[in-house]
């Protein structure tokens, strides 16, 4: 026999546990520490029948709380400063006198903080919690229905089961098409996650293989993101995303080298970082990464050298992600230019010789790296000016660009640089890239948009055998506060929910699917043996996911006797009918709970009356019983003397 | 039915003084006098001829009760219960002729038999103890006690009581068939019913009354006996056999019903066992089960029990 309420009750408190062990690793210590002493509150409030503090008191409580909570909110811990609001308003929730309402707000609010646990902490623990969560909300919805229009129905143990196993069998209805879902889903990521703005075509990252003089203007303009990258902060010099080199040049545009030994192992000093870079959805040919790339981990990624790496199958289209491992350096040692020095210095036959004569008259007779910085400086505002607007786009823009408009953005200066180290005999070539980005402190990665798009000047060192990064844009250096302004506070915690959504939700592909039912099949398969690690590990999760509800179920046990046992120390005649009770039993004549006292001692007296042992017990008890009863069926208190004389039959029924 | 031991000195006198006409009847007796002693009317569901009216007589001649009778028919009027006024041609002016219903104890034999109209006067009467005639009301006789009885296995050409009406019968008995010993007395004895009517009273209108306000008033009711019934009328209600729980009166009648009982066995306080014993008599009635098991009144009683075994009256 159970009370409806009660039931309820215990149903929220286990909601409520697994959530706490949700958020647990998401949440601040302070702030769980302060829910669980809210939560022990009400649970004492509710398990001792203890006054409520009023309303008022409780929401002045709540804002305290809130506010303490809310003065630790820092840039990078807003949705785990949320989950801790979230839980405090539970358990403030859980002090006041509860409705049905107040049951459902208490459930969405344990849903709320399941969620932004997950968001935070994506462990796969958190799945087995929400599956828990899903099953226990539904026995409190089915509950809460009821709770509504009968708060205080008294339920026997069969009913109490058969609304939970209802609940459960409603859940368990659910699961074909959670496993239909669960197979689907992932696979039409893009569509999934853009199914409310109008269809548009996938993002080609931008670059085309080849860059022509003012195509990247058309690039900068959009306000697409191009990808994130996670990676620690790094200064804002040293963020150019290096795609691809561009070593030919017929008068409107670079493209790649034929020849692939024009290209290849490199040596590069300097800090190592590791990025995790997730492209949007788009036909990517290319993989960026912070200049010098070394490695790259991903599908189909295929290293071209000096740092070029290109994706094998760039005729689908999708998120990508991948793993770049980069040294932040501005040069890089290469061994093999000997063959391929002609690539780098070669220009359309009589390409511009009145600029070859601009070209000998700063670089004559100079060193590489002073030839370098002499056309840097030539080219350097307010002699030339930086614009998006009316680019050069005649037959020779670039003669346009450097003799007439003298305005232009990134591939004009890095082509007029390029250009003009060619002719003073330095081999150099183009980098398209992305240059800056924005860095979400939130959780720690960059947004590149696609107006961070860049092309600059890798220009050979005959000294130092390297090739030396050279930036001659002028906007390169002022962009990056330029670009500031484009994220306020809000859109950045926006866009870190995006990008964990993305994260968590799109990247589960069909591979991680295999691999769970993988391991699932392998534990089916030898389910004897524990050791197997993966098994081991699916076990060490199903056990946990047992544990929960056990735990919940143990926490309600244990306030359950407190309570009993606090209530027979308050209450004198109470215990002393325990103690009979006990005696009685220990005497091998235990009650039936629904019998009377006096039902018990007849039924001794008929039963086994017959064996002078009994009887005597049977007399003894029936003297107890009618003395017990003059107290516990008048609420009367039990006077001392009375209650020695008790106790001194119950020694003599012990004796027998 | 339960079997309680009698302690009370001024019930042990009713019962001596009726022993020789009981055979085996002794619990029906208590039962009539839980209901006399605590105000309630009782219906008695029996066969005819197994001393329904010898009982009630019985009764009435001990407790010092004004007896009357009403035997229903399906011409039976409201008035032929009640009472009528009636021209007096001498005196020029109605006189009220009072109908059987002015007695203290009134036998209503085969209510059933009775057209909805006069079920219903004489239902009212007991509710309201009193009646009203061409505007005038009259007061019933203290104490007033119906025992309406009724044949449960004849229905042709009967008009059943409404379950509503149910409601306002503190219990419903069955005498059954006495056991072979008690019927050879009977039948050695012959009928008595002449030597019942030699019986002198123990009680009188009036002690009957003060008992009942004795009752009320001395005998204690702990918290702990509320709960108990309040749990067991709870449980009624959310029964999955029973459509219809017990209402709020059949707890205050069971509670009335153990105080009498706790009353009867000399104890100045309630304990569950006094509420236990006559539960399945007070509440049966008041309970309509669902589908098909509606009409059998051992059923009814079966599902009470099976609840009175599921809530432990110790908390």
């Amino acid at each position: 026999m159970v009370r409806l309420n009660t039931l309820l009750f215990s149903n929220t408190a286990a909601c409520i546990s697994v959530a706490l062990l949700a958020c647990a690793g998401a949440v601040a210590l302070p702030h769980i520490a302060l829910f669980m002493v809210l939560c022990l509150i009400a649970f004492a409030i509710e398990t001792f029948g203890l006054k409520r503090p009023s309303r008022i008191a409780v929401n002045i409580l709540s804002v305290c709380a809130l506010l303490a909570i809310v003065r630790t909110l820092r840039y990078n811990n807003v949705i785990e400063t949320f989950t801790g609001a979230v839980l405090v308003l539970i358990a403030v929730k859980m002090m006041e006198e509860k409705r049905g309402k107040d049951y459902a707000q208490i459930l969405g609010l344990v849903v709320l903080a399941v969620l932004s646990a997950a968001i935070v902490s994506y462990v796969e623990s958190v799945v087995y919690y929400s599956l828990l969560i899903s099953i226990l909300a539904g026995v409190e919805f089915v509950l809460i229905s009821w709770f509504v229009k009968q708060p205080g129905a008294l339920l026997t143990a069969r009913q109490a089961l058969r609304i939970v196993g209802g609940a459960v069998l409603i859940w368990v209805s659910m699961l074909p098409i959670c496993l239909i879902l669960f197979f689907i889903a992932p696979r039409t990521n893009a569509v999934m996650t853009q199914f409310q703005q109008p269809a548009r075509a996938p993002v080609s990252s931008g670059f085309s293989d080849q860059v022509t003089l003012g195509s990247v203007r058309e690039i900068q303009l959009s306000e697409e993101i191009a990808f994130r990258a996670e990676a620690p902060l790094l200064p804002p010099g040293s963020l150019y995303w290096r795609g691809m080199t561009l070593e030919a040049f017929n008068g409107f545009a670079w493209l790649p080298a034929r020849r692939s030994y024009s290209r290849g192992p490199f040596t590069a000093e300097g800090q190592t970082v590791v990025q995790k870079i997730l492209m949007e959805p788009g036909y990517h040919r290319v993989f960026f990464a912070l200049d010098k790339p070394v490695q790259i981990e991903g599908r189909n990624a295929v290293s071209l050298g000096d740092g070029n790496f290109v994706n094998t199958d760039a005729r689908t289209s999708g998120r990508l992600e991948y793993t770049a491992h980069s040294r932040i350096s501005s040069s890089m040692k290469t061994f093999n230019l000997d063959r391929s020095r002609n690539i780098y210095l070669s220009l359309p036959e009589n390409y511009m010789p009145e600029l070859r004569a601009v070209t000998d008259g700063i670089t004559y007779g100079r060193s590489d790296r002073e030839k370098a910085e002499a056309v840097m400086a030539y080219l350097r505002p307010p002699d030339f000016e930086y614009t998006l607007n009316e680019l050069p786009t005649s037959s020779n823009p670039l003669g346009e660009f450097i003799f007439s408009s003298r305005k232009g953005n990134c591939e004009y200066f890095a082509s007029a640089m390029a250009v003009m180290l060619r002719q003073a005999g330095v081999p150099s070539r183009l980098v398209a890239g992305y240059q800056g980005g924005e860095y979400n402190s939130a959780s720690g990665y960059y947004i590149v948009s696609q107006s961070d798009a860049h092309v600059w000047v890798e220009a050979w060192n005959s000294e130092t055998e390297a090739w030396e990064r050279h930036d001659p844009t002028p906007s390169a250096v002022a962009g990056s506060d330029q670009a500031e302004a484009k994220y306020n506070f809000l859109s950045f915690y926006i866009d870190a929910l995006n990008y964990r959504v993305s994260k968590i939700f799109l990247e589960y592909d069909s591979e991680s699917q295999w691999e769970m039912l993988g391991s699932l099949r392998r534990v089916l398969r030898n389910s004897g043996s524990l050791a197997n690690v993966n098994g081991g590990k699916l076990f060490a999760f199903l056990g946990k996911l047992a544990a929960l509800p056990a735990a919940a179920i143990a926490m309600f046990f244990i306030f359950t006797a407190a309570k009993k046992i606090i209530k027979r120390r308050k209450n004198r005649e109470i215990a002393l009918l325990h103690d009979f009770l006990r005696v009685m039993k220990r005497k091998g004549y235990e009650k039936n709970p629904c019998a009377g006292l006096e039902e018990f001692v007849d039924f001794i007296q008929n039963d086994r009356g017959n064996m002078p042992e009994s009887a005597e017990t049977a007399a003894l008890a029936r003297s107890f019983v009618l003395r017990f009863e003059e107290f516990y069926f008048r609420d009367i208190s039990i006077d001392p003397d009375s209650e020695t004389e008790l106790r001194s039959i119950l020694k003599r029924i012990r004796a027998v | 039915m339960g079997s309680l031991e009698v302690k009370n000195d001024t019930v042990l006198a009713v019962i001596n003084r009726l022993s020789p006409f009981l055979h085996g009847k002794n619990e029906a007796l208590i039962r009539i006098l839980v209901c006399a002693f605590s105000g309630g009317h009782m219906l008695l569901e029996d066969l005819p001829g197994l001393g329904k009216t010898t009982m009630a007589i019985a009764a009435s001649r001990v407790l010092g009760l004004r007896f009357g009778r009403v035997q229903c028919t399906n011409d039976l009027l409201p008035t032929d219960v009640t009472g009528l006024n009636i021209f007096k041609a001498d005196k020029g002016a109605f006189e009220f002729h009072p109908g059987p219903i002015f007695n203290n104890l009134v036998l209503v034999d085969e209510i059933n038999r009775a057209t909805a109209k006069t079920q219903s006067a004489l239902l009212e009467a007991m509710g309201e103890e009193q009646v009203t005639i061409d505007g005038v009301t009259y007061r019933l006789a203290r104490p007033f006690m119906v025992i309406a009885t009724q044949n449960p296995i004849e229905h042709s050409g009967t008009t059943p009581l409404p379950e509503s009406q149910m409601d306002r019968f503190m219990m419903r008995v069955s005498i059954g068939y006495p056991d072979r010993e008690s019927e050879l007395g009977i039948l050695r004895k012959g009928s008595q019913k002449n030597a019942i009517d030699g019986v002198s009273p123990v009680l009188s209108a009036e002690s009957v009354v003060s008992v009942q306000q004795a009752i009320e008033r001395d005998i204690v009711v702990s918290d702990r006996i509320l709960e108990y019934i309040l749990t067991i009328a709870e449980m009624t209600r959310n029964h999955p056999q029973i459509a219809s729980g017990i209402s709020t009166r059949g707890a205050m009648v069971l509670l009335a019903c153990a105080r009498c009982a706790a009353w009867m066995q000399g104890r100045g306080f309630v304990i569950p066992e006094d509420v236990k014993i006559f539960a399945p008599e007070v509440l049966a009635h008041r309970i309509q089960l669902r589908g098909t098991a509606r009409s059998g009144s051992s059923d009814a009683e079966g599902v009470l029990q099976s609840i009175l075994n599921e809530v432990p009256p110790l908390t």
